[in-house]
């Protein structure tokens, strides 16, 4: 097992090389580069010295604005043993020196908050992004798990049938649009209809706290129920069908038959050993879910103005802001991969027949 | 002569099984579910085509040119009524036709965008599987290495540097495609290495036949039945996330309407105006929803193994 972890996070490590290199060549090559959308972009605000600032931040030129070769600029960018800053160290006579993403230099905010350093913003961000995630991924299971497993031992009854109507109106709904009927019911509408008198309760549709409150846990929660809703209602879709199928599979199998013969209660036959087999592909399922659900908090934080990762790019790509934007596409594609590992150890956990040596 | 065609033609009848495509459709219309996603689907692509005859452009059953402004005061934001069935958005634009020309479009996109992915990830999926070995861990490892990139923020930048270089519709139509094709590349290439061994393809080649001969008139014409059900739900995926990004300002971009830039249109109205939000809205997932309906229908109803 061992072997097999430090071997898969050698490769993770390669593919995370590959392809921020695919991704820092596809953005810079395109005719023009990032640096003419900045002039465009950035108005008057951008003087040639900033692109010039900005082009030796990315690894595109030197200090006096001399391109670098196309095949040079990635390594510039990752790691420049001619810059000034970051690692200066020396281990048995090898001297390491200098600077770049690698060494944690990821520049300074152009736009979104001109001067900031990029590292700074972004991890102000994580917590508020991950919180989002992981309170999406719990209820989507613990809600997906239950629906799953009722409408396979029920198949073909009404709940069922519902059942299924419901997830494929969820896997096919446009997040955003479900965003904004939630924000028009629950934010406004429940706020202002007043049947019989009542206040009905109404849930914040902006940001993460209330302003004064950061150390109030439950008015962040308060905050939390609309987008994580919408950030759920997908994967919630999602899995109940595909734990439906998967349990409805692992039923007709000989060894539940057994189980069944021996006299077993049911509630032992479909817990104990139906769901916990079907339950084995949904780790890799829920897993490789987290690039999709970086995508969604995209949209959901935008919409939600949670002051996330998703929504510091969106303002990033909309200004042009290539320092923020960069260092974004790093973190997410390194959170990526590392899942992308984390569902190949945990499904060797999960499954006992998998031996990885 | 002449008797014995006939004669063979009777026995070749007396012992015909149906066509495969009466098969697959009984087996489809068993699907309530598919036949209602059907007829929607049907309906909305009827109404939405014949928005305007194109080529010579003249409406037929939209009732106004999309992009023609009222902007008087009985004009914008007018409640639906006889004259506007489903009311006018802030430029005084008629709701009703605008929703049907973004209907082309973005029905359009999601087809060619699934045409394009189809193709070059059947081809290579086939490349892979056929020739396995150097080919198939190269273009197997490269497709590894795409599904390791989250894929979504990268969009909405290939958008942000190719827009301005393309026009919106061929960026968006590149940047989709250039992730979307992963998917079938694998499942073809699964086909593919399944039908290798398999003897007919050996009497292919025992015949003469050459590699591309035997790829493309016998292994993909054998893998096309999971391709279908793939390119059906793709079609609804790109629908999907074509309005997404359009909704971000990252897509299509006005004038031309589609579902997704409608939504953003009224992005600062929607609170006072929720209908302006929710017909766009309604209409993706009615489309996408009937587009799911009949994917799932479609894969019960070509899959071999059921058949009884």
């Amino acid at each position: 097992m061992t072997a097999f972890l430090i071997r898969r996070l050698i490769q993770g490590f390669i593919v995370l090389i590959v392809a921020t290199a695919l991704i820092y060549f596809v953005l810079t090559l395109i005719p023009g580069g990032p640096l003419t959308g900045l002039r465009a972009g950035g108005g008057n605000h951008i003087t040639a010295a900033d692109v010039k600032r900005i082009g030796y931040l990315l690894g595109i030129n030197d200090r006096q604005g001399h391109n670098y070769e196309w095949y040079e600029r990635y390594f510039k960018w990752m790691f420049d043993p001619n810059k000034a800053g970051g690692i200066d160290f020396t281990v048995a006579g090898l001297r390491l020196h200098g600077d770049g993403m690698l060494t944690g230099d990821w520049g300074r905010s152009l736009l979104v908050e001109p001067k900031r350093p990029v590292t700074a913003m972004i991890g102000e961000r994580i917590p508020f992004t991950l919180i989002l995630m992981s309170s999406s991924l719990i209820i989507s299971l613990l809600l997906a798990i239950p629906i799953g497993i009722i409408s396979a031992v029920r198949q073909y009854s009404k709940l069922d049938y519902t059942v299924t109507l419901l997830s494929f109106f969820g896997i096919s709904m446009p997040t955003f649009w479900l965003a904004w009927m939630m924000i028009i019911i629950f934010a406004v509408g429940f706020k202002q209809w007043h049947p019989f008198g009542w206040q009905l309760p109404y849930f914040p549709s902006d940001a993460a706290y209330e302003q004064g409150k950061e150390g109030d846990i439950a008015n962040r929660i308060y905050h939390l129920v609309l987008p994580v809703t919408v950030l759920s209602v997908v994967s919630v879709a999602g899995w109940s069908r595909f734990l439906r199928s998967s349990v409805l599979e692992v039923l007709r199998l000989d060894y539940v038959r057994t189980a069944w013969a021996k006299g077993l209660k049911q509630r032992v036959v479909i817990l104990k050993h139906a769901v916990r087999n079907a339950l084995i592909p949904m780790v890799t399922l829920v897993t490789l879910a987290i690039p999709g659900l970086f995508g969604g908090a995209i949209v959901t934080e935008g919409i939600f103005s949670y002051p996330g990762l998703g929504s510091l790019y969106l303002d990033a790509v909309g200004a042009y802001d290539w320092p923020v934007v960069m260092a974004y596409l790093l973190v997410v594609t390194s959170l990526t991969i590392l899942s992308n590992i984390l569902a190949d150890v945990l499904y060797a956990v999960a499954d006992p027949r998998i031996r990885y040596s | 002569m002449a008797t014995t065609t006939s004669a063979l033609d009777a026995e070749r009848m007396a012992t015909a099984e149906p066509s495969q495509l009466i098969v697959t459709w009984r087996r489809f219309r068993r699907h309530k579910l598919a036949l209602v996603g059907l007829f929607t689907l049907l309906t909305l692509v009827v109404i939405c085509f014949l928005a305007e005859i194109p080529i010579i452009n003249v409406r037929l059953l939209a009732p106004y040119d999309p992009a023609v402004q009222d902007l008087t005061k009985e004009g914008i934001f007018a409640a639906s009524s006889a004259k506007h069935w489903l009311g006018t958005d802030d430029l005084g634009r008629d709701i009703l036709s605008r929703l049907m020309y973004a209907g082309r479009i973005s029905l359009v996109i999601g087809l060619i965008c699934t045409l394009i992915v189809a193709i070059f990830g059947s081809v290579v999926g086939a490349l892979a599987g056929f020739f396995g070995g150097i080919v198939d861990t190269v273009l197997m490892r490269i497709v590894d290495l795409l599904l390791a990139i989250p894929f979504f923020p990268l969009l909405l930048v290939l958008s942000q540097l190719l827009g301005p270089l393309l026009g919106s519709i061929p960026t968006i139509i590149i940047a989709m495609t250039v992730f979307g094709w992963l998917g079938i590349s694998r499942l073809v290439r699964g086909q593919i290495l399944s039908l290798r061994g398999l003897d007919f393809v050996e009497a292919t080649r025992a015949l003469g036949a050459s590699n591309s001969r035997i790829i493309f008139r016998h292994m993909l014409p054998n893998s096309l039945a999971p391709i279908i059900v793939n390119g059906t739900l793709d079609v609804g995926g790109f629908i999907l996330l074509e309005s997404t990004l359009s909704f971000l300002g990252y897509g299509v971009k006005s004038p031309v309407p589609t579902w997704g830039n409608m939504l953003s249109d009224v992005n600062n109205y929607f609170l006072n105006h929720p209908l302006l939000a929710f017909y766009p809205g309604i209409a993706i997932l009615l489309t996408v929803v009937s587009i799911n309906f009949m994917g799932d229908a479609l894969r019960d109803a070509l899959d071999p193994r059921l058949k009884q």
